[in-house]
């Protein structure tokens, strides 16, 4: 078996910091998902410094932007691609305090030059000069800015340079013309009068000349550096043919590049960055139409053409996994939480930040089908309930009650293993203890087909598997494969696509067809043949997670349902949602969160569903949901769905009957074990008796705690009420009844349940307490 | 393992039951009685009615539902 480290690499691949197109396209990269959200949250002053911070001079940037983003937005097919540019120039002007933030730094003595004093070299110089070096700019012309004077208007790129050099000092040498020499590093100065000085005391030169200056060798075109002696020279820039932005982004990245060769003498590009994965989510997008204004916008306009942005991100996981988005906790970060949590409880490591979603999760596979980079992380919380299980991190509370249910279901009052034939039903646990008509009319009708069919009456196993019990799981899974092969291995005819789906993953050896391919097959039902009724009830077919993709199944259930009369509805997205909240049994462990994931998929459609699979037709039933099972409508045993829902201790009692009425009506067989009768009879009122469900406390446990209260004594009286109350372990919880006598009937003693409560946590009492030992 | 202690004052306690509880078994009233929990090998003690004589205890639903049920969410987080 896998462990939970197989699966470690995979989630590096994890695409959750991608970065949106827009911003990979900024010649910046600029965060536009932050400057959006402080847009659209009114935060104008945090917006414009994270846009300051990024494009250095944002007077410049916001008039001559072209706006590269605008190309890579993914409402540009739809409506109108975000209109960044105009927000970034609204910004601008609406952000009062423009001032850069003077920095007490230590002043550094090595010495930078830059020759050519445009756009880029201008941004190089200040990104120097911010970091305290000694830097001097020399300019050819009268005046700095070089080819943005064709671009803009003279005096706002002026005022914008003396902004934000406002706190930092440079040297600028007008009329000069300057030039370095790549192998030496020396760099020759003439001024406007013929002057000629060389300085070979330089630690940095960056060539920023501007377009057609012959500074650079052709050749050395394609680098943006080079070491001469002590000096480091770079280049970028119109020198390289790149347009304004992109030189403006040469003079910031290449200033970095400088800062760490003064700091380390290491002189390395750096590695490009991996293209980004980032894949955008169309459900979020909806036609908004963008704000249009004839200057620019105002504060109001800004908010709202900011929240058009739909914030890409790959957020294929927090879309699909209910999980993802109810712990808002994304994979890399589950998986680093899981990794610590398997650890054995005596090691140094012994925290358990997963436990809960580790137990919450609902196995239902969705993630792993919508994450582009197929990150198994369904896998890798199932394995992880394995490897926790066995190093006893997993309160045994959490799973108490569903391993009773299958050992119940697996147990002499309820389990069949009959007959041998070439097929063999297998109608899984829950369907005879929701209402045994469901089993015992199916298999009448399988019979009818095939008359020597056998049946295999129990439970898969799942359950096991779910509670992460490897050790009980492969003996389920022995035995059913040894209960398989006695009924001379015949073809199971399942009911439940879980059962299916599960025996298929343990015991590939055994094959299956559902109930309802069967039954369509047989029954001559044909789409043509299914032809719904105008007048009949509309449902919404709602597909269980084990049966996603299962074409043929799919298929079967509609023609037989719309043969049946009714019409159906296909959910927005068919099958491509995630379980009823029963799947992988958290529902003890984390019940907000089963209640969650029920709820997102009542809220998927307004009509009653239409089901087959007996979990999610209790689980909506439960939720006020009406669902009707596909064999409500075969065999005509509840085709409303307004039945009355079975409680856990009638469940139970439903498995009896099936098994005595299949016993007498298939074999003509006495049932001769029957489970005993509870000693007590428990009256209780509906409020009560709620709390029981909620609790998934038996009327058997209920009997468990009194007769022990009576037998030893041990219990409390209330001198108001006369209540009795006592307690007892029921396996890993422990039992609190509030009760009181009354009358017997029919010869069996009752007892009135006035209230009843667990805990997880052991009450430890002393060996001897007061002198006395305790019983 | 040793478990770790978490100390009764922080979990608070009144000196008295809310309402008036005998022990069946001793017919005394029950009084508030330091008693010793264990959840997922940590173990700690709190004052809860308990019978004088023979050490009976009595936990009222409050206590279930909140404190108890708090401590139990707080250590499965652990």
């Amino acid at each position: 078996m896998k462990e939970v480290r197989d699966y470690y690499d995979q989630f590096d691949s994890c695409r959750e910091h991608d970065i949106p197109l827009c911003a990979e396209s900024c010649p910046f990269c600029l965060d536009i998902l932050t400057l959006t959200e402080r847009i659209t949250a009114g935060r104008f002053s945090a917006a414009y410094k994270s846009y300051r911070d990024c494009v250095v001079f944002p007077g410049i940037v916001s008039e001559i932007c072209p706006g590269y983003c605008r190309d890579a937005c993914i409402r540009r097919d739809l409506d109108e691609a975000l209109n960044l540019p105009l927000l970034e120039k609204s910004l601008v002007a609406l952000t009062s305090r423009r001032q850069p933030n003077a920095y007490n730094l230590p002043r550094r003595g090595e010495k930078i030059a830059v020759i050519g004093a445009g756009i880029s070299g201008m941004t190089f110089a200040l990104k120097m000069a911010s970091r305290k070096y000694d830097v001097t700019v020399f300019e050819r012309e009268a005046q700095i800015g070089g080819h943005l004077k064709n671009l803009m208007d003279e005096d706002v790129y002026i005022k914008e340079f003396e902004l934000q050099f406002a706190n930092e000092k440079y040297t600028l040498l007008l009329n000069t013309e300057a030039s370095a020499d790549l192998s030496t590093g020396l760099l020759t100065a003439v001024d406007g009068e013929g002057n000629t000085r060389v300085y070979d005391d330089f630690d940095v030169i960056y060539i920023a000349s501007g377009e057609g200056s012959a500074s650079i060798p052709s050749f050395e075109k394609t680098t943006a550096f080079v070491r001469a002696g002590k000096t480091g020279i770079f280049w970028g820039g119109s020198l390289l043919g790149k347009d304004t932005m992109h030189a403006l982004a040469d003079g910031i990245s290449l200033s970095a590049l400088a800062d760490t060769y003064i700091k380390t003498g290491n002189l390395e590009e750096p590695e490009p960055p991996a293209p980004s994965g980032c894949v955008a989510n169309e459900d979020k997008l909806i036609y908004t139409e963008a704000v249009s204004s004839r200057g620019v916008y105002s504060q109001e306009e800004c908010i709202a053409e900011a929240a058009r942005c739909i914030r890409c991100q790959c957020d294929a996981c927090e879309s699909s996994c209910d999980l993802v988005r109810f712990y808002k906790k994304w994979p890399v970060k589950l998986r680093d939480e899981i990794f610590l949590s398997v650890k054995p409880a005596g090691s140094l490591v012994h925290k358990c930040p997963s436990r809960k979603y580790i137990a919450a999760c609902t196995q239902c596979g969705m993630l792993e089908n919508a994450c582009p980079e197929e990150i198994e992380l369904c896998q890798m919380i199932k394995t992880a309930r394995h490897q926790m299980h066995k190093v006893d991190k997993m309160p045994a509370a959490y799973r108490q009650y569903f391993m009773n249910d299958m050992d119940f279901a697996n147990g002499d009052f309820a389990k069949i293993v009959r007959g041998k034939g070439s097929y063999a039903f297998f109608p899984g646990c829950n369907l005879g203890a929701l209402n045994p008509d469901y089993v015992i009319k199916s298999f009448k009708w399988i019979r009818r087909q095939f008359p020597d069919a056998g049946l295999l009456l129990r439970c898969c196993g799942i359950p096991a598997d779910w509670a992460g019990n490897t050790e009980k799981h492969n003996s389920e899974i022995t035995q059913l494969a040894a209960e398989w092969e006695q009924l001379g291995r015949p073809v199971l005819i399942t009911a439940c696509m879980s059962c299916d789906k599960h025996i298929h993953e343990y015991l590939p050896e055994i094959e299956t067809i559902s109930l309802y391919e069967l039954y369509a097959q047989n029954c001559g039902i044909s789409p043509e043949l299914a032809r719904p009724d105008e007048a009949g009830e509309l449902f919404t077919v709602f597909d269980p997670c084990p049966a996603r993709s299962r074409d043929s199944v799919q298929a079967a259930v509609r023609n037989i349902a719309e043969a049946r009369g009714i019409r159906i509805e296909e959910l927005p997205k068919n099958d491509q949602h995630g379980c009823c909240g029963f799947g992988g049994q958290g529902a003890i462990a984390q019940p907000h969160f089963a209640e969650y994931v029920t709820g997102e998929r009542i809220a998927m459609s307004d009509n009653p569903y239409l089901v087959y699979c007996s979990n999610c037709r209790d689980v909506f039933n439960a939720g006020g949901k009406r669902a009707v099972h596909i064999l409500d409508l075969m065999f005509d045993i509840d085709p409303s769905g307004k039945g009355e829902q079975p409680g856990i201790t009638d469940r139970r009692l439903n498995r009896v009957i099936l098994k005595e009425k299949l016993l007498k009506e298939i074999w003509g067989e006495e049932m001769t074990v029957k489970p005993a009768r509870d000693k007590y009879k428990l009256e209780m009122d509906t409020e009560v008796a709620v709390k029981a469900e909620r609790l998934r406390i038996l009327s058997e446990d209920i009997c468990n705690v009194i007769q022990r209260a009576e037998d030893t004594g041990r219990r409390t009286k209330n001198a108001d009420t006369g209540h009795f109350k006592a307690y007892n372990e029921i396996g890993a919880i422990t039992l609190w009844v509030e009760y009181s006598e009354a009358p017997p009937v029919d010869g069996q003693e009752v007892r009135k349940i006035h209230n009843l409560y667990s805990h997880r946590m052991q009450i430890k009492l002393e060996a001897v307490f007061n002198g006395r030992k305790i019983d | 393992m040793a478990g770790k202690l978490i100390k009764s004052s922080r979990t608070g306690g009144t000196s008295q039951p809310k309402d008036k509880l005998l022990c069946d078994k001793c017919g005394v009233e029950l009084e508030m009685i330091e008693a010793t929990f264990e959840y997922l090998t940590r173990s700690f003690r709190h004052k809860v009615p308990r019978c004088p004589e023979c050490g009976q205890v009595s936990l009222p639903e409050e206590l279930v539902n909140g404190k108890i049920s708090d401590v139990e969410a707080m250590i499965e987080e652990k």
